[in-house]
């Protein structure tokens, strides 16, 4: 802003021309003051440190809480020094995290700041800028501060309670509304002894209690072994819509990712969108089915990352993805329309074993026609608003073959 | 998080007066400033006034050089005083306004002071030597001395006023910080639109003063200096506050003071700046951040000092031979250039040489100069141009002296004497408007006696219109058009004393706005304003008595929006 130059050469001229000893010094003063400013204002900026402490995943809708620590570790004085972090816009906060300061050595300075998780996704923090200088306005030092600082906003999640899914796997956890796979340790109550019973079902206490043979009755049970794949190829979608629908196959799959592994299934996920934290952010990201909230919440950061890309359908790349997948697992495809593709994929999937359910993000209007559409067996919703999850499942949940799942 | 803004509150806009006018300069508190800490309200005009007063030594001090007997006696104290005058009322104003009658009022005080402070330290028969002198001649009061200390008290006032307004203007400005507002969009677009204030030149404008003005300090202290001994001693600070011819260390101590301190003011200035930049970002600012700030800028001064005591200073003089010999390195390049130029110059015009043969140009004799006729100065009357010169420059001394101590008597001191001088201001007043009255008589008298000779010599008929003063346009114009250009009269005449009638406003809303302006003329207003309804809008003609009526309305409306003070709206 300022610059002593001119006056050190008109200084400088001068003192050559006449020879005085006190223009040399007051020269000096100048020169030094010029020289010390820059060497501080450098040298105090690069001894800041800045350190960031915040939890680094944060579901949809909490309160993050960020502090940012400054700390002068040299031992030069900073007269003055601007921080200022940047934030996303998606999870800026009205209070500007912009604070000028005088740091003496040794010492620190903490901002702490609390923003809401407004939107999913993974966020990159800072860079902090820290600028400084010297007091008389001759020279600015900006450093900026790349901290590895990531912030992960898990998807919305929806409580999901009667969503319907099928399974083909016998004697697991979840009730089943098919009596096919009954499970002997999950008994129902008693009733009378037929002509065939096995011998094995026969309650004994029960029938001494009651003076004549009863037997069990059995609750039907399943393994739903599921695995989510998400539609995320910017073709697939209607561009008038795809934002807001490729967020719902979004909050979909995380909804039903989140509930599933709450019910202690396996799960697993597909998703054909792009994953900036992958080293080939591009491609079907593959995860296989597993267990845990630690599994859980490394699904649930996958589709906080995950976004629309110019990749392949999901129904070109689904039997490559199943490829692994066991017999009997189910596959839920959530895609934003269903193509003669996809479904030739999905009775080619049926056939080959795999228990196949079809949640459509489609429009209130197309509706209907997606309905009569249906000509395969593979059960399937509409969505479009996310409280329809809650109610997806009513639409066939008197389907034969299908599970409840609650 | 410390967020300083200007008073909003603004006074009413400066009444407009003709010149021949003595009303008093009205001193308007065009800024409330804002509230400062009393380390920032000591440390800015401290910083200013010492500079200042710093610099007007070393011009003192040059200027003894070549005349010892320049009597600059009393000379610092009177220009520290007035720049500090300068520093008080530059700081109530938001804008460099030259106000003509406020600096006549505030400087001449201090231009008479340094007239009669010399007189202190010489012997007192002197004193009335001169005086008797000055009533005699008044133009030996305007000596080459006391002009050149006039010069420097002009300095000192523009330099003072000029340098607070510099650093006024890095601060917030009022209204920069739009806070109200009906929607976000609004205090938005607001507070972009007066984000055009630029708070950065002002700075520089004020380390452009300070630090490139010290070159010529240091070219004054060192012409000061030479050939004198070089040292620093005790005595120097003694020797700062007193006339006389100085010493070197005087001359060295002074440039050295006045570059600290220039520093320290333009480190603050800086501050003033950085702050107002970070307020309007809306950052959160330390309340010790002035102080740390201040506290490193001290700090760093003091060991450049020292450190430049230390340095040495010897064998650095060598240095201009260094350039001497590069300016001589240079100074041969050139010469060489311009031989080998000539060189290939005569080569290639030999041939030419050779085939034109050697004809010479005859030059034509030049002409001898003549020099120009002696004039011949007429013969004059000496006594009645002495008598003459010598009651105008009194009259104006005295005119000057008179304006600036009655409005100071009226504003500072008890009703006694400033009434006194209230009424002879008052009487000079009315003289000088009878006078102009008469001079604007004899004009126009003189205007119509050409006219009849005219008249007389071409014998026709009188096809000059008569001049005579018109209210509301050309005589002959229709009482519509009349009454319509009497409102239009209004307007402009309200929106000269800042009452502008806005876009959305009628007539008749606006009349609501003047009444209590001019409360006294409401039914003169009432009379026009109904007259202007029916001439513009109305379809019936107009009555040559409603177009009277309008005149006599505005005439008095005239009159009294001339003494109104308005508050802004």
């Amino acid at each position: 802003m300022i610059s002593l130059l001119p006056v050190l050469v008109g200084i400088l001229l001068l003192a050559m021309m006449f020879k005085v000893a006190f223009l040399y010094q007051v020269l000096y003063v100048l020169v030094i003051v010029t020289v010390l400013s820059r060497l501080w204002s450098r040298l105090a900026v690069r001894q800041i440190s800045v350190e960031r402490r915040f939890e680094p995943r944060a579901l949809h809708g909490d309160q993050i809480r960020l502090t940012l620590i400054v700390r002068n570790r040299g031992y030069l004085p900073c007269p003055w020094i601007r921080v200022h972090d940047r934030l996303p816009l998606a999870i800026a906060t009205a209070a500007n995290v912009d604070h000028v300061f005088a740091l003496g050595p040794g010492q620190e300075h903490r901002i702490a700041v609390e923003t809401v998780g407004r939107q999913r996704g993974w966020f990159e923090l800072g860079p902090v800028v820290v600028e400084s200088g010297d007091v008389f306005g001759l020279t600015r030092v900006e450093v900026e501060h790349f901290t590895p600082d990531r912030l992960t906003v898990l998807p919305r999640i929806v409580p999901v309670n009667r969503i319907a899914l099928p399974s083909r796997l016998p004697f697991g956890e979840v009730r089943s509304l098919t009596p096919l796979f009954s499970d002997p340790a999950r008994t129902m109550g008693t009733r009378d002894y037929l002509t065939g019973d096995s011998i094995r079902l026969i309650h004994w206490r029960a029938s001494a209690a009651a003076g004549r043979l009863l037997v069990r009755k059995l609750e039907p049970a399943m393994t739903l072994e599921a695995i989510v794949a998400v539609e995320l190829a910017n073709d697939a979608y209607d561009p008038a819509s795809r934002a807001y629908a490729s967020e719902l196959a979004i909050v979909t799959a995380a909804s039903l990712v989140s509930h599933l592994s709450l019910i202690r299934q396996e799960v697993g996920l597909i998703v054909n969108g792009v994953d900036p934290a992958r080293l080939q952010p591009n491609g079907p990201h593959v995860i296989p089915t597993g267990k845990g909230p630690e599994h859980r919440f490394s699904l649930l950061e996958v589709l906080a990352r995950a976004n629309l890309a110019d990749v392949p359908v999901l129904e070109t790349v689904l039997a490559r993805a199943v490829a692994s997948l066991a017999f009997g697992q189910t596959i839920v495809v959530i895609v934003p329309r269903v193509t003669d593709g996809l479904e030739a994929r999905l009775d080619h999937l049926r056939r080959a074993g795999f228990a196949l359910s079809l949640i459509a993000i489609t429009r209130p209007s197309d509706m209907n026609r997606f309905q009569a559409a249906a000509r395969s067996p593979v059960p399937r919703h509409t969505i479009w608003r996310e409280s329809d999850l809650e109610y997806a499942g009513d639409e066939i949940r008197r389907r034969p073959g299908a599970i409840r799942a609650a | 998080m410390t967020r300083s803004d200007g008073d909003p509150e603004r006074s009413a806009p400066r009444k407009r007066t003709r010149w021949f006018d003595f009303a008093l300069p009205e001193f308007h508190r065009e800024r409330n400033v804002a509230r400062r800490g009393g380390l920032a309200r000591a440390f800015e005009p401290a910083c200013i006034v010492l500079c200042v007063g710093l610099y007007t030594q070393g011009l003192l001090q040059f200027g003894l050089i070549f005349g010892p007997d320049w009597r600059v006696g009393g000379v610092l104290p009177v220009a520290l005083a007035l720049a500090v005058v300068a520093h008080r009322y530059a700081d109530r104003l938001t804008r460099p306004s030259v106000i003509w009658r406020e600096w006549i009022v505030l400087f001449v005080p201090f231009a008479v002071a340094v007239r009669l402070t010399p007189f202190l330290s010489l012997p007192a028969d002197t004193f009335s030597l001169e005086t008797g002198q000055w009533l005699s001649d008044p133009t030996a009061i305007f000596d080459i001395g006391y002009l050149l200390v006039l010069t420097v008290l002009v300095g000192v006032w523009l330099t003072s006023f000029h340098s607070t307004l510099d650093i006024a203007a890095a601060r917030i400005q009022t209204g920069e910080i739009v806070t109200s507002g009906p929607r976000p969009i609004d205090r938005a677009w607001d507070a972009d639109r007066v984000r055009t204030i630029d708070h950065t030149s002002p700075v520089r404008r004020l380390a452009r003063r300070f630090l490139g003005g010290g070159i010529a300090l240091a070219f004054c202290a060192s012409v000061t200096a030479l050939g004198a001994e070089q040292r620093l001693a005790p005595e120097v600070v003694i020797e700062l506050f007193l006339p006389g011819r100085p010493s070197s260390t005087l001359a060295y101590a002074n440039l050295m003071i006045y570059y600290v301190t220039a520093l320290l003011l333009v480190s603050y200035a800086v501050f003033v700046r950085d702050r107002t930049i970070w307020a309007l970002d809306n950052t959160w600012l330390s309340g010790a951040i002035g102080r740390h700030w201040m506290l490193s800028a001290c700090g760093l001064l003091t060991l450049a000092a020292c450190l430049a005591f230390v340095l040495p200073t010897e064998g650095l003089l060598s240095l201009s031979e260094v350039f001497l010999l590069l300016f001589g390195a240079l100074f041969q390049v050139a010469s060489s250039l311009i031989l080998i130029a000539y060189l290939i110059f005569w080569v290639v015009t030999y041939p030419l040489r050779l085939l034109s043969g050697s004809a010479e140009e005859i030059a034509a004799p030049a002409r001898g100069f003549e020099a120009p006729p002696t004039l011949v100065s007429p013969e004059s009357d000496t006594s009645l141009f002495d008598a003459a010169r010598t009651v105008a420059i009194w009259g104006v001394l005295g005119i000057a002296i008179l304006y600036s101590a009655s409005n100071l008597w009226t504003r500072r001191a008890g009703r006694g004497v400033g009434s006194l001088l209230a009424a002879v201001r008052s009487a000079l007043g009315a003289l000088i408007r009878a006078i102009v009255l008469l001079v604007s008589f004899a004009r126009r008298a003189g205007t119509v006696a050409m006219d009849a000779a005219r008249h007389a010599i071409r014998g026709g008929p009188d096809r000059v219109a008569c001049r005579r003063p018109v209210i509301g346009g050309r005589p002959g114009r229709e009482p519509r058009q009349t009454i319509i250009a009497l409102y239009g009269l209004l307007l402009a005449r309200a929106e000269r004393r800042g009452i502008v009638r806005r876009r959305h406003e009628t007539a008749i809303e606006f009349k609501s706005v003047l009444d209590p302006v001019v409360p006294d003329e409401v039914v003169p207003l009432s009379d026009l304003t109904e007259a202007f309804l029916v001439a513009r809008y109305g379809a019936a003609p107009v009555a040559e008595e409603r177009a009277r009526g309008a005149r006599s309305a505005w005439r008095r409306l005239q009159s009294a929006l001339v003494r109104v003070r308005v508050p802004r709206r």
